[in-house]
């Protein structure tokens, strides 16, 4: 399988959060992408990516690529980093039902990203984490 | 305090209005930590979270308003959320978290039965 093409590429630091969110922003509106799935896009790949900042690397060790691409309403946006392998589609859902003695916040991003986008799915490739999200856009731009 | 979050305080009587403006984030969620921390350490248990000018809120800012409804609940005070907007508020549903705060229209509202 051919590397995908980066489209952006930071140090997986908390700097990355608002360069990737600007990245996005940039592509999302140059192809007129509706503005709640823009903003449902955005929360799912900062999930994506805040795990790769909190989990990925020693501290400030690597780096994480953000490939975002649009074709028709179908929006891909492929994630791939060189820290510990990790697998976000194994991380069991989050209880969004327990009350709030109970409640945890770990798994509430990979649940939201799982809520958000259509598709998810993970590989292992030659020491790096591939991540690909997909969702298909609506056309108009009246979301609620 | 980042640019892309705002957030200030006032008061109404024993009601703290914590504004919050913008995006919360990984990276800027912690500026609210901070304010939300230093209300309750202060001693105040009612306070209003409005919402009315945030754009968007991922998983760390979830975190971040969790911890304080549990703070002030273990001072039988309360957290209102407030003004919600609808990609905040699609958050705050798809995550269980309207089941755990008290979500108000306005922040007049939610202020309105804090006096209670």
């Amino acid at each position: 399988m051919s590397e995908p093409k980066p489209g952006l590429v930071v140090r997986a630091t908390i700097d990355a959060i608002e360069l990737v969110a600007q990245y996005l922003d940039t592509t999302l509106t140059q192809a007129s992408v509706p503005m709640m799935d823009a903003t449902r896009i955005q929360l799912a790949v900062e999930e994506a990516v805040t795990n790769v900042v909190t989990h990925g690397y020693e501290e400030g060790e690597g780096d994480v690529s953000v490939l975002c691409t649009i074709e028709g309403n179908v929006v891909t946006v492929i994630i791939t980093d060189s820290g510990h392998a990790f697998d976000p589609t194994s991380i069991p859902p989050a209880d969004v039902t327990a009350d709030i003695d109970h409640r945890k916040i770990g798994g509430l991003g990979v649940h939201l990203i799982r809520s958000v986008m259509d598709e998810i799915s993970y590989q292992r490739i030659e020491d790096k984490n591939q991540f690909t999200m997909i969702k298909q856009v609506s056309d108009s731009d009246i979301d609620f | 305090m980042s640019e892309l979050l705002e957030v200030t305080t006032r008061n109404i009587d024993d009601i703290s209005i914590v504004d919050v403006s913008g995006r919360m984030d990984a990276a800027t969620s912690r500026d609210v930590e901070v304010a939300l921390t230093r209300l309750i350490d202060a001693g105040t248990t009612k306070i209003v979270f409005n919402a009315g000018d945030l754009t968007y809120i991922s998983s760390s800012g979830l975190r971040v308003i969790l911890a304080s409804l549990k703070k002030v609940r273990q001072c039988k005070g309360e957290l209102a959320l407030a003004a919600l907007q609808p990609a905040p508020l699609e958050v705050i549903k798809m995550t269980g978290f309207d089941r755990i705060f008290t979500l108000f229209e306005t922040p007049e509202q939610a202020i309105e039965k804090l006096k209670e």
